[in-house]
């Protein structure tokens, strides 16, 4: 039998009688127990990640971005390469309307992992949300007939386009569609609500989106949606816990923390608004709607030059808003800038002229004269002048879309991207307005 | 010793050991070479970065890795052997087997420095945006390829803005440099100084001293010219139109005699040298000797019956010797490749600047090279001017009748039907 000698920290020699069968057993076990231990590790990773994708795939199914995004980031710690995880990205990019990062995920997923059925309906699902050519791909149509969930995808992605080009009655006719087969879905309904919304049927949207949240409770993007719109019809009172509840759900979404604070203002609550707001305004500094809060809260205070400031901080970031420059012309005008005065009266009244022109466009020749770019074209330039840079791209886009060779699109957008630093886009586009 | 050593050669344990540990060593090093490499690519030192991704290149299986084919593929796009670089690029695609992100960007920068940028112009800007390295490539690429399709202006654009946002960047002074140098005109002074900078700092670029030399000589400074001549002539091998240009500046500087021993000797290694033997006839015309001067003509004349400066050139020295009815002949061919010429310049130096897509343009090049007898680029350009518009039919026209007289009956049969 081996004998083994150990060196003890006392300096006095002890013998350990260890033989080296034991030896090599003692480290084969050792070697057993760690890889048990890995291996489990591992198998509780790999259930983890599963569950986080399924979880994510269903919160995107019934429309909660928000829980969903949560859940695809956590997955991304495992395996951010993930196909499905990519996928998964991307269509939350879409559904979030970051239409460039829902393009780059799916390039990526082809690149790293090649084509695969996943992959190429996602692509579809894009392309239909946005429309590319006016009319949806006719494979998705052929994928509607499959029925299923895929069915449901199509869908949601036709409407989406529908919505992304103004064809409301073209989203009515498939909203209805699809509620006849499926009254209860929530992505239907949530739909349902905002094209509710964008024709004006404001007290039908409350009532869709109340429905769907008694029966969905953890949807929170149909809670914002009834949030704000109770807001916008100034019914604070009804507003409020619902807002209690977003605080909570969604805490890093500055137009709750707003609207927050404008509710308990309106239901009197002045003290607690106040605090609320100085909390939103430090995490927040850059959001309008605390902007013009605090404004309104330095007004009532008497300290106009403060509440300027707070305006004109608003109003460099959303150039286009009446309502801030009418509050600001006020307060101009209590401080006796005469000179200012005039100037915000005519922007007034050039910004209300293009609200107007907007709302003629977008009901008119934008939904009847499809092959006609300048309908598109005079919405970027009304977008431009009010300090919507990314709404004007969207728009000059969608002049493209119609007449490819417009120059005059291109040359704003030469214009636009050259002022950007994006010199690549700028010297395409000043070729392309030059191209006879 | 001796035989300890000898015992450990003959030992099969010594080699087990001495075999496996020489290899790591010599993959060791070429991982770490490579590495070197990027880094000095990076750094914008091309002449070092090549260096050491040869040594990479000298060992296998180094010289099929896709990341040292793909670097090598972007040395060689930089230095301008775009035909060379498109080939590296297969190599690393094939060694990959498949596509990967990086190879796909490579692919789209080549093809930017070729020129193509329409298409693939939004990939790029997305891709420039992920990192400052990756925009550097992009702006790089783009003003080479703008460069190529004379569209100095465009060029001038990208290197400005590089330049705002990267002040101290030596590769975007450069390209400013280079950018307005082509654009001619103003661009002539400003170019020259920003290369002059560029070479302060970094004398190292025999390519941009080149440039540089050519701008000063176009600036009629041809004592400092002639520096930089002289420094281009101490590399190794300068070639012929580089002699050429020395040849002229050391004869404007009043050193004749050196002059014609430079183009004789341009010309002992290619006796068809047009440029060589245009010059050598200048001398003589300038010098009082038209039979001389005639003789190195007509055959410059020959070797160049594109180029307005030689047959005019070759008309005077007619006219001088006497011979009245050649020369008349002479002259009225000199006018129409003068036509030609000027319509040619037009055309690089301000229409395609302005309107670089339009096919109009690309027919109207294509013609005027037709005439010139440069069929092959001719056809070149009839085949971008369908890349803007695939219907275009007086593109179409010509490349039918090129077709019929070349006898491909395929290729005819193509324009045929897209006119029907």
């Amino acid at each position: 039998m081996a004998m083994f000698t150990l060196e003890v920290p006392t300096g006095r020699r002890k013998r350990f009688p260890v033989t080296k069968r034991e030896c090599i057993a003692g480290v084969v076990g050792v070697l057993i127990v760690g890889s048990v231990a890995a291996i489990g590790f591992w198998f509780r990773g790999k259930l983890e990640f599963e569950q986080h994708v399924q979880l994510a795939d269903t919160a995107l199914h019934e429309g909660r971005i928000t829980t969903a995004l949560r859940h695809i980031q956590l997955a991304m710690q495992t395996a951010p390469n993930d196909p499905a995880v990519l996928i998964l990205s991307s269509r939350c990019a879409r559904l979030s309307q970051n239409y460039t990062k829902a393009e780059d995920l799916l390039n990526l997923t082809q690149t790293l992992h090649g084509s695969s059925d996943p992959l190429t309906l996602e692509w579809l699902l894009y392309k239909s949300t946005l429309q590319t050519n006016q009319q949806p791909d006719m494979q998705i149509y052929s994928r509607l007939a499959q029925g299923g969930l895929v069915a449901r995808h199509c869908r949601h992605a036709l409407v989406l386009g529908a919505f992304r080009n103004f064809h409301y009655r073209l989203a009515e006719e498939l909203l209805d569609a699809w509620q006849y087969d499926t009254p209860a879905d929530p992505l239907a309904r949530c739909l349902r609500g905002r094209l509710q919304e964008v024709q004006l049927k404001l007290d039908a949207a409350i009532e869709t989106w109340t429905a769907l949240v008694a029966d969905h409770p953890e949807h929170h993007e149909a809670r914002l949606n009834l949030a704000l719109l109770l807001m916008q019809q100034r019914q604070a009172d009804t507003a409020l816990p619902h807002l209690v509840e977003l605080l909570a759900a969604m805490p890093e979404n500055a137009e709750v923390a707003a609207q927050y604070g404008i509710a308990l203002r309106q239901i009197g609550r002045t003290a607690e608004a106040d605090r609320s707001l100085l909390r939103a305004v430090e995490k927040f500094p850059a959001n309008v709607a605390l902007l013009t809060e605090s404004a309104k809260v330095a007004m009532g205070q008497d300290l106009d030059a403060e509440a300027i400031g707070h305006l004109e901080a608003a109003l460099r970031i959303d150039p286009g808003s009446i309502t801030n420059r009418n509050l600001y012309l006020q307060l101009l005008a209590r401080s006796g800038r005469d000179a200012e005065v005039q100037e915000q009266e005519v922007r007034i009244k050039s910004l209300g002229r293009d609200n107007e022109r907007m709302t003629e466009l977008i009901q008119g020749p934008l939904q009847t004269q499809l092959q006609n770019p300048m309908p598109a074209y005079e919405l970027g330039g009304i977008a431009l002048r009010s300090g919507q840079v990314s709404e004007s791209l969207h728009w000059y886009g969608v002049a493209l879309q119609r007449d490819a060779k417009h120059s005059a699109t291109h040359t704003a957008l030469a214009v636009i991207h050259g002022e950007l630093g994006n010199a690549v886009l700028a010297t395409k586009h000043r070729a392309l307005a030059n191209q006879r | 010793m001796a035989g300890w050593l000898g015992r450990r050669v003959r030992s099969v344990w010594t080699w087990l050991l001495a075999v496996p540990l020489l290899v790591i060593a010599v993959q060791g090093y070429a991982y770490l070479e490579l590495r070197a490499a990027r880094t000095a690519a990076e750094a914008d030192e091309p002449a070092t970065a090549q260096a050491k991704l040869d040594h990479v290149l000298a060992i296998p299986p180094w010289n099929r890795a896709p990341g040292a084919l793909l670097l090598q593929s972007r040395l060689q796009r930089q230095r301008g052997e775009l035909e060379a670089s498109f080939a590296t690029l297969r190599l690393a695609r094939a060694a990959a087997g498949s596509t990967t992100a990086e190879l796909t960007f490579e692919w789209a920068l080549l093809q930017a420095a070729d020129g193509n940028v329409t298409e693939i112009a939004e990939y790029l800007q997305r891709e420039g945006e992920a990192s400052i390295q990756n925009q550097r490539l992009v702006w790089e690429s783009l003003i080479t390829g703008f460069l190529a399709t004379y569209r100095a202006n465009d060029a001038y654009t990208v290197a400005q803005q590089w330049l705002l946002q990267l002040p101290d960047d030596l590769r975007a002074k450069e390209m400013r440099g280079l950018s307005a140098v082509a654009g001619r005109g103003r661009g002539l002074r400003l170019g020259t100084d920003d290369l002059r900078e560029v070479l302060k700092r970094d004398p190292n670029r025999p390519r941009t001293r080149l440039s540089y030399a050519v701008a000063l000589y176009d600036l009629g400074e041809y004592a400092d010219a002639m520096t930089e001549f002289r420094r281009l002539m101490a590399e190794p091998s300068p070639d012929a139109d580089l002699r050429v240009r020395y040849a002229r500046c050391l004869k404007l500087t009043g050193d004749s005699a050196a002059a014609s021993a430079e183009l004789d000797a341009v010309l002992a290694a290619d006796d068809a040298h047009g440029l060589a033997l245009r010059t050598r006839g200048q001398f003589a015309l300038g010098d009082g000797q038209p039979k001389e001067a005639l003789a190195w003509l007509a055959r410059a004349a020959a070797a160049m019956s594109t180029d307005y400066q030689t047959q005019y050139l070759y008309f005077q020295a007619l006219e001088q010797d006497g011979q009245a009815e050649a020369a008349a002949t002479q002259l009225a061919f000199s006018d129409e490749v003068k036509i030609r010429a000027v319509a040619m310049a037009e055309l690089r130096t301000r229409k395609l600047a302005e309107r670089p897509l339009d096919p109009a343009l690309s027919v109207e090049m294509a013609t005027l090279l037709q005439a010139n007898g440069q069929d092959k680029q001719a056809v070149n350009w009839l085949t971008v001017a369908l890349s803007y518009d695939p219907s275009y039919r007086p593109a179409h026209e010509m490349l039918l009748k090129h077709y019929e007289r070349t006898g491909n009956a395929a290729q005819a049969e193509v324009h045929r039907r897209a006119l029907r």
